[in-house]
């Protein structure tokens, strides 16, 4: 049948309340009739929730009894529910490419409030559209690879080494990347962790000299990442040291990059006044031993919480905390005065802080603090007050900013960046562990500023995601994907050029010829190659140029 | 191997099995309670189906309230039931699992609000808790997705939102809850979503929006559905006339006592431990904080002081959906690594 169109096509459609989600917009009676009545000859069913155990049983149990080889479920989008549909679909015998999937609930229900026969009738529309879509679809074969089980873990930090030492632990050989001489990342300048107040330094030096001894983990340090390429269970990664390059094979990567500190030239006279430094600076100075300093103002959300960087670094908070209570235990009658903002330490020891003696004043973002030659002036909101506090020194709470090259490096790997630079997931809440390519995980400060604890869970968690992937041996991916035909294209390589994932390249043939490839694993199915092939060669197999216009057509009503 | 111990299984009455979930059972069945999913403010049968979605997706009987279990006669169910499912002999029992490894997760509670007497929660009946709400606000919940009030059934289209609710009070639970700035801009915003006159006010301590794009999202709910924040406490809550409740606080930004008429508030409660999970870690020997949440340390964070006993999630204090996935996977990492042996 592969290759074939069914001889003909039953097609059922699958229409979803999503409680009353839908069916409060849409009239799903209405809907159901119109579609059952007239010209489409389609079998209609409706419940509740096709997403639900229940629901999935249904599916399959109307595919069975009606011989359905073609399914259209209306209900919510193909990216949040069509593998769990496809499957149920799938075990009652429908190719993947027979189902299609509607999205009633953000296109149609959910933009057309109050406008409940309009809404209706372009429901009846979109499903006609899916309805020529699935139905003029041919079955497709899944793809299927080999899998590479090692992995490239790219960064030393306290998360690419938490992530190496989970992989070797199973037995998965890895290569791990590091870009300074030394392992370790933001923490080698941190002075005490948080919430052990344990020594930062030993806890670094411990964790190194476990991954460097480690006999499954090979450590460069000094080691850019220049290229990658393949996809999802065989990467070749193109790293260079002191001037040599060399290919190195993974079936997958980890993304632990890290962040840097923002160095908050011109705010506050950093650069200028010798005794205003940031939070991490200072982290340093408490490690050598604070002199001549006993009156402390610190300023939180220096450079984040507003335009330019509107977000809240998330572990600021905890570190001030923290180091204000190292002050105070070294330093015999230290004033520390914390100017902020809103404390966002969800959490620490602001409360033990405070009990201390740490003075705690909120600015307006509006009348921001001054630093003066010996007093910090700002208007403290709580007392409406103007204060001047005398201050030895001055201490900024910078945020975690993306570090430069990052945003290349995701470029590379196919991941997306988010605007301000930090390596973005399809969906936060739904799926925050996942990423666009498959093979690749990201963990750390690279993805949004974590504490060290926050650096270990998701390393740990990429880990055991990636090791889910290399121990199954072989990746399957759905055949959604763009295909070339060889005897039309004429390698200009215009589709390479347009391709934002990498997944086509040019290769010679026998005859000498060069033609376009597209990487299967790769490739996610977008199209955008096909709008720039100049003889048209390039087509999407899961989505031809008959069944758009058929889905035109039915949108038509012709 | 641990001695992973004995644990009791509760008789749901219905071979799990055989019972798929078709609803013929629930449509006779003659005894009506309220529904606890829903918390209470629906009603569901004495069988009955968690949730629509829950999982497993099997009918329970409820045998505090099923007319058989009180009187010895109905059997409805069982008469209705065409897959025979309905098991009225079925036993508690206690089933023993040898494991290498046990993964805690045991969630969190809500606190109950009825200590937080100046809000008046029970007194003035249009005061509900955030999870009361999210049952309204829900296209499937009891009533639609409209925000009725409970003292007359009209629509509120004015909500203030109270946060920290028995969270960062010392007479209560002095840490932050962590999740309920960002739940109840959410709720906001879908408050204005399913209601155009919708008008909502976060009273809040500090607006904790640290987790990824939070602090867009808020902007964006100022900005595109017009809540407004105020910065203050809420000192206390009258019920006013047409059972109005007004908000009496300090708006800290501008020192003034001021007072708002609202048609509902809804009250951010603090978060705390399962109540189940104090026994449980008593039993297992793990150690908690003084508010009873699971103990890990910095070097491996889902590891508790017991070899082979893994945490993950809000038992280990307040976190979100994010880090809660997260530390799930990790502490799978962590207990798979045990049971493989660490090479």
């Amino acid at each position: 049948m592969s290759g074939n169109e069914p001889a003909s096509s039953k097609v059922g459609v699958f229409l979803c309340e999503c409680g009353g989600e839908i069916a409060g917009p849409i009239d799903v009676e209405k809907l159901s009739r119109d579609l059952s009545s007239g010209r489409d000859e389609v079998s209609i069913h409706v419940t509740p929730y096709w997403c639900s155990l229940p629901g999935r049983r249904r599916l399959r149990e109307a595919i069975e009894q009606e011989g359905l080889n073609a399914v259209v479920v209306a209900g919510c989008s193909e990216r949040t529910h069509g593998a769990i549909i496809a499957e149920a679909a799938r075990e009652a015998g429908v190719n993947r490419n027979r189902v299609a999937i509607v999205n009633l609930l953000e296109h149609c229900a959910r933009v057309h409030p109050g406008r409940r026969p309009a809404a209706t009738s372009k429901a009846a529309r979109m499903i006609r559209m899916g309805v020529a879509k699935a139905g003029g679809a041919r079955p497709l074969e899944t793809i299927t690879e080999d899998v590479h089980r090692s992995a490239v873990v790219v960064g030393g930090g306290v998360a690419g080494l938490s992530a190496a030492r989970a992989l070797a632990a199973r037995e998965i050989p890895v290569v791990l990347v590091e870009q300074e001489q030394e392992l370790g990342g933001m923490l080698r300048g941190v002075y005490l962790l948080f919430p052990s107040y344990g020594d930062s330094a030993r806890f670094v030096s411990e964790m190194s000299d476990r991954t460097v001894t480690h006999p499954g983990i090979d450590v460069r340090t000094g080691t850019t990442v220049t290229a990658v390429s393949g996809h999802a269970g065989a990467y070749t990664v193109t790293v260079e040291a002191a001037g040599a390059s060399e290919d190195l094979s993974g079936g997958c990567i980890i993304l632990a990059a890290g962040a840097d500190v923002l160095v908050p030239e011109g705010l506050f006279g950093y650069g200028v006044n010798p005794r205003v430094v940031t939070q991490y600076e200072f982290e340093d100075m408490l490690r050598e031993g604070l002199s001549d300093v006993r009156r402390i103002v610190m300023i939180q959300c220096v450079g984040s919480r507003n335009a330019e960087r509107p977000y809240c670094s998330r572990v600021c908070c905890t570190a001030t905390v923290k180091n204000t209570i190292t002050v105070l235990e070294a330093v015999a009658g230290a004033e520390i005065t914390v100017l902020t903002r809103g404390f966002a330490e969800y959490v620490g020891d602001l409360d033990r802080a405070r009990e201390s003696g740490v003075k705690f004043l909120r600015y307006d973002p509006e009348r921001p603090p001054e630093v003066a030659d010996e007093t910090v002036k700002v208007f403290d909101v709580m007392s409406s007050a103007d204060v001047a506090i005398p201050y030895d020194l001055v201490v900024l709470a910078t945020p975690l900013v993306p570090r430069a090259g990052t945003a290349e490096l995701a470029r590379t790997l196919g991941l997306p960046v988010d605007d301000h630079g930090f390596v973005a997931e399809p969906h936060t809440k739904l799926r925050p562990s996942a990423y666009a390519p498959h093979g690749v995980f990201v963990a750390g400060s690279a993805h949004w500023p974590a504490t060290v604890t926050e650096c270990q869970s998701q390393a740990f968690s990429a880990a055991s995601r990636a090791a889910e992937l290399l121990d199954r041996g072989t990746i399957e991916r759905e055949p959604m994907i763009a295909v070339v035909d060889e005897l039309t294209c004429r390698g200009c390589g215009e589709c390479v050029e347009a391709c934002a994932h990498d997944a086509p390249c040019l290769v010679e043939g026998e005859d000498g010829i060069k033609i376009s490839k597209i990487d299967a694993l790769r490739c996610v199915g977008c199209g955008v190659c096909i709008r720039v092939c100049p003889p048209s060669a390039i087509a999407l197999q899961h989505f031809t140029e008959q069944q758009l216009l058929s889905m035109i057509g039915a949108a038509a009503g012709t | 191997m641990l001695d992973a111990g004995r644990h009791p299984r509760k008789a749901r009455y219905v071979n799990e099995d055989l019972c798929n979930a078709c609803g013929d059972c629930v449509a006779k069945c003659p005894t009506k309670v309220p529904d606890a999913f829903n918390v209470g403010l629906g009603e569901r049968k004495a069988i009955y189906l968690y949730f629509d979605q829950g999982i497993p997706s099997v009918m329970t009987i409820d045998e505090d309230s099923c007319r058989f279990f009180a009187t010895g006669k109905c059997k409805v169910c069982e008469k209705m039931c065409k897959k025979g499912a309905v098991d009225f002999e079925q036993k508690d029992r206690t089933v023993t699992i040898d494991a290498g490894a046990i993964v805690l997760a045991t969630g969190l509670s809500v606190m109950d609000p009825t200590p937080l007497t100046q809000y008046g929660y029970g007194r003035i009946p249009n005061v509900i808790t955030g999870l009361e709400y999210e049952r309204l606000i829900n296209a499937t919940g009891p009533t639609g997705g409209r925000l009725y009030r409970p003292s007359d059934g009209e629509l509120a289209h004015r909500v203030a939102y109270v946060q920290c609710a028995g969270s960062r009070d010392m007479n209560h639970c002095d840490y932050c809850s962590s999740v309920c700035c960002m739940y109840s801009i959410k709720d906001a915003m879908l408050g204005r979503e399913h209601d155009p006159d919708s008008v909502s006010h976060i009273f809040h301590t500090d607006l904790r929006n640290v987790g990824k794009w939070f602090q867009r999202y808020q902007i964006r709910g100022e900005e595109e559905y017009g809540i407004k924040f105020i910065r203050g406490r809420i000192a206390e809550i009258q019920n006013g006339r047409s059972d109005n409740p007004i908000l009496w606080y300090e708006d800290t930004r501008t020192r003034e006592v001021a007072s708002l008429e609202v048609d509902m508030v809804v009250l951010a409660m603090a978060a705390l431990p399962s109540p189940d999970a104090k026994e449980l870690t008593r039993i297992l020997g793990v150690e908690v904080d003084r508010y009873g949440f699971v103990l890990t340390d910095d070097a491996t964070p889902s590891s508790t002081n017991v070899g082979g006993i893994y945490a993950c999630g809000f038992c280990k204090g307040p976190c979100d959906i994010p880090e809660s996935v997260a530390q799930a996977s990790a502490a799978a990492s962590s207990a798979s690594t045990r049971v493989l042996g660490e090479r």
